[in-house]
């Protein structure tokens, strides 16, 4: 473990570094220079023709940059509770995905789009579900004696396998000419259907949730040794796990009403992160969050770039999230670091 | 016996044969050249994909069991343009085109007893033709109903297909009015397109979802009303799958810079106007998005059907109105009366054409 | 513990008092009553299923007691906040391994959480106990060696700082020795020897009457769910009453001046084969080897 590395410094640098880089790629060619000029321009140290600038603009201001947003966000807000869920769960394999909240809010989207497929509906009745799916996991595991990780588990099963369930059913009732295809697009999931006002609703609570789990980040590690060592330790373990769950489902769930299904930031890059700086949460969650962020830059641009299509990104953060995971695996022969 | 009662006996035993040697019926062609039999009358025609169940709908309306409930208009407004015979008439699962889905349930299909079976079937050594064809062979084989195949693979194919039909079911009279209306509207829209040089073809976005960013390629079959109309798509690919929708970045849309949009989801023009981001692009500049209408079946595509007839007119019109010299409200009240039976208004006229 | 917060404080007594305790309908403990004090290394000794482990948790407020109390310095633990009654009372578990390779440090500065709280980061000041503590235990040079990969004993004896880190004076430890070596075992035992002489209370739950003899200043014998007898070594375990709790015979070696030093198990050849009694009530079946 590399300590002494000046950590904060290095990743805020690299998350810059990651934006900027991100709002310079795209399908429509745009040199350095015209990127340059424009920020010149934006800040008015330099003149630009009218018309460049505003095409300028919309590419980079209005076409880009909500997607970098959305990258940021959601690879930030996948990451981190994927962190803590490993935590809690003191489980190294675990990822969001586990309590069913992808499931219930794919089920959601899918019934959303048979009903009415408009859009702010869609993405409002997709949050909506994912965190119904983990309350109904909760909820099988109080039903079947308590709060503690088997029986959270268990929960998360049937209530994932329930909903998933849910929605095949929902996927036979479609049509397959029109409402079927609408479904599959938007379970692919694409940062694209986020647009600024959508994001600017979700910033700061998701931004709050990342930095409340932090804010728990010693809580999850005494949680991390065993019940009954964090409780003699004077950790309220069932509060916290209950909160780390509820706070981390609604994160999670509201990056799938912002960008669809991605899968493996959760899973991966806390990994990533915990090879880097060490296990200890108060610093491994922010560091998730922001690897997270720049790993989402990275496969989103590469998505909507490389080809005139563009390559699902669920496909791209597997793609690239196995051969980062076997990585992580042959370090972690030594125990999971 | 006495004589009269032998007299009458024979007598009864040649009416039964020829009343059964009748029912056993007619042996036909169809369309990719199998020899069929089928019963002499036809009271009842179970269309198995969504192109015959258009096309069924469009030349004997009464002889169907049922409507494919992804051909219904989705939006109850679109549901003023449908017959009212078939209003009440079940939706039935069938297969799509092809075969490679079907949700199609068999007991059913046997529990209403049609008396033919019609699928989609093309012609040609292609191996993906053949084994759709053998593939809904196999699936209808096991109900041992006839089974014939109607060939309305591209939008030119519709006259023969519409005058098979008409010839299988009785209805040679109205198929033929159909199929001259559509030979005429063809040879117009030909005509008018052939007029314009290549590089002066309307550039064409097909937009199908409603963020606008679900797209076919130049050579898709979902897009071939486009084409036809002498649409030049901006989006080029090969084609992956049947279902297309293929996904594209906004920045590529502005990349392509197209003329023209054509939308299929309303929700999508009302959204790109006032989209910041979309202003860049000139046909969302300069207002020039089309919604595809759906009365009450889809005018050019989700199913491709015959509606395409209408539909590749209505293009021509947005897409060369100086060249294209129709009066296309003419053209789409007649269309509407013959094909689908029904009265249109100026308001929905205006609604389309605006 | 020059660092240390509080001076040891003579009077903490942690007390049970008439508890009685029961789980799915099965009555485990019945009417125990012990006091812990300063100064003393007090070893539960008692067969599997005899309550040892139950009664280790009540002391700890991990469960509570059907009827009875248990309190510290007179105030029932329920009374106290968690965070407070975790400067007071540590548990020292039998070693285990947790899947993320913490180093030894941060182990042992999460002992700082009860004074701290959950949210703010461990101080300077914090990591400055830890290291003391592990000093104190002579681990210090693994400080930053991951727990995953250090020994079974060296675990422990981190344990044990982290319990020390809490500020707390009674230790409550769990079969501390199972996972350790001969040598290891006894380097502990006397190490628990030194903690009682600085002060600390230390409750251990152990299977080793022999051990008992090495370092306990009392043992108290759990039968059945019930303290059957407590009190200082030598009058409490004897090859009678290792008789009466194991059912099985040994005979006891003594030092020249009286007191037992060691037992063996005698006439292993003619042993009897019982099955494990959990309950006093049910007749152990015989079958000779």
């Amino acid at each position: 473990m590399r300590r002494g590395v000046p950590w904060t410094a290095f990743l805020s640098v690299l998350l810059v570094v990651a934006v900027l880089a991100a709002l310079s790629v795209g399908r429509y060619p745009l040199r350095v220079k015209d990127i340059a000029d424009f920020l010149l321009a934006a800040a008015g140290l330099k003149q630009m023709p009218k018309d460049t600038y505003d095409l300028l603009y919309n590419v980079i201001v209005q076409i880009r940059l909500p997607r970098v947003l959305s990258a940021v966000l959601v690879g930030a807000a996948l990451a981190t509770s994927g962190g803590a869920y490993q935590a809690v769960f003191r489980n190294p394999l675990v990822s969001p995905e586990l309590m069913g909240v992808l499931a219930g809010a794919a089920f959601g989207a899918a019934i959303a789009i048979l009903a009415s497929g408009n859009w702010v509906v869609v993405q409002a009745t997709a949050f909506v579900m994912g965190v119904v799916a983990v309350a109904v996991a909760v909820g099988i595991a109080q039903l079947a004696g308590g709060a503690s990780i088997i029986m959270l588990v268990l929960g998360g099963v049937i209530s994932g396998t329930l909903f998933t369930a849910l929605l095949s059913i929902a996927k036979f009732a479609a049509d397959p000419g029109n409402k079927l295809p609408a479904i599959e697009y938007w379970l692919m999931g694409s940062l694209s259907l986020a647009d600024i006002k959508v994001i600017r609703w979700v910033v700061a609570p998701m931004a709050l949730g990342i930095v409340a789990l932090t804010g728990l980040g010693r809580a999850l590690d005494a949680l991390s040794m065993g019940d009954d060592e964090a409780r003699t330790l004077g950790v309220p373990v069932t509060t916290v796990r209950y909160s780390v769950i509820a706070v981390a489902t609604l994160i999670s769930a509201a990056t799938v009403s912002l960008a669809g299904m991605i899968g493996w930031v959760g899973l991966i890059i806390p990994h990533v992160a915990r090879l880097a700086i060490g296990p200890g949460n108060t610093r491994l969650l922010p560091t998730s969050a922001c690897l997270g962020a720049v790993f989402l830059l990275a496969t989103d641009s590469v998505s909507r770039t490389l080809y005139n299509v563009e390559i699902p990104i669920g496909i791209l953060t597997a793609l690239f999230g196995v051969p980062v995971f076997l990585l992580v695996v042959r370090r972690a022969r030594k125990g999971w670091i | 016996m006495t004589s009269t009662r032998v007299r009458r006996l024979c007598l009864s035993c040649l009416l039964a044969v020829t009343a059964l040697s009748s029912a056993w019926g007619r042996e036909i062609t169809d369309m990719v050249g199998r020899k069929v039999t089928i019963p002499d009358r036809i009271t009842k025609v179970f269309a198995a994909d969504p192109y015959t169940n258009v096309l069924l709908y469009v030349v004997a309306p009464d002889l169907s069991l049922g409507l494919q409930p992804g051909c219904l208009p989705f939006r109850p407004e679109d549901r003023r343009f449908l017959r009212k015979e078939i209003a009440g008439l079940p939706e039935l699962a069938t297969q799509s085109p092809g075969g490679e889905q079907a949700q199609v349930n068999m007991e059913e299909v046997l529990r209403l007893k049609p008396d033919i079976v019609l699928a989609m079937g093309a012609k040609g050594a292609n191996p993906m033709r053949v084994g759709s064809l053998k593939r809904t062979e196999e699936r209808f084989a096991r109900i041992n109903l006839p089974l014939i195949f109607v060939d309305v693979d591209a939008i030119a194919d519709y006259p023969a297909g519409i005058e098979f039909l008409g010839d299988l079911l009785g209805r040679e009279e109205r198929a033929r009015r159909l199929s001259q209306y559509a030979r005429r509207a063809f040879a117009q829209v030909q005509k008018a397109v052939a007029a314009i040089p290549p590089e002066k073809r309307v550039r064409v976005y097909y937009a199908e979802s409603a963020d606008g960013l679900a797209t076919e390629s130049d050579r898709s079959l979902h897009a071939d009303a486009i084409r036809m109309a002498g649409g030049n798509i901006v989006h080029h690919g090969d084609i992956k799958t049947h279902q297309g929708m293929e996904k594209v970045s906004l920045e590529q849309v502005l990349l392509y810079d197209p003329e023209m949009i054509i939308s299929q989801e309303p929700e999508f023009a009302t959204n790109a106007y006032h989209d910041p981001r979309w202003q860049k692009v000139k046909a969302v500049a300069n207002h020039r998005i089309y919604t595809v209408p759906r009365a009450p079946f889809n005018w050019i595509d989700r199913p491709p059907s015959v509606m395409r007839i209408l539909g590749v007119q209505w293009l021509a019109y947005r897409f060369y109105p100086n060249v294209y010299r129709v009066d296309i409200r003419k053209e789409i009240r007649q269309f509407c009366l013959l094909f689908m039976g029904v009265d249109v208004t100026d308001a929905d006229l205006n609604e389309w054409l605006k | 513990m020059s660092v240390s917060e509080s001076v040891m404080p003579e009077s903490l007594e942690l007390l049970a008092q008439e508890v009685h305790f029961a789980y799915a309908g099965r009555r485990v403990l019945h009417g125990v009553n012990l006091t812990v004090r300063p100064g003393e290394v007090l070893s539960l000794l008692g067969a599997n299923g005899s309550g040892k482990t139950t009664l280790l948790r009540l002391l700890l407020g991990l469960s509570k007691p059907r009827s009875g109390v248990v309190s510290l310095n007179g105030k029932p633990l329920t009374h106290y906040p968690r965070r407070e009654l975790a400067q007071y009372l540590a548990y020292v578990p039998q070693t285990h391994v947790t899947p993320f390779p913490y180093t030894v440090r941060e182990i042992v500065v999460l002992g700082r959480l009860p004074h701290t709280g959950l949210v703010r980061s461990a101080t300077r000041r914090d990591h400055h106990i830890a290291m003391e503590m592990l000093e104190r235990m002579g681990i210090v040079d693994l400080a930053e060696r991951p727990y995953t990969e250090i020994s079974g004993g060296e675990r422990q004896l981190a344990l044990i700082a982290r319990a020390l880190a809490q500020g707390a004076h009674i230790l409550i430890m769990d079969e501390p020795v199972s996972g350790l070596d001969y040598g290891n075992q006894i380097r502990f035992l006397a190490l628990l020897r030194g903690l009682a002489a600085d002060g600390y209370a230390i409750v251990k739950a152990t299977h080793h009457p022999e051990h008992t003899l090495l370092a306990s200043t009392r043992v108290a014998l759990l039968y059945d769910g019930a303290i059957l007898l407590d009190g200082p070594p030598a009058e409490v375990v004897t090859p009678s009453t290792i008789q009466r709790i194991y059912h099985v015979e040994v005979s006891a070696f003594y030092a020249p001046d009286g007191d037992a030093i060691a037992f063996r198990p005698s006439a292993m050849n003619q042993m009897h084969v019982h099955t494990l009694c959990w309950h006093e009530n049910r007749s152990a079946s015989e079958a000779p080897i």
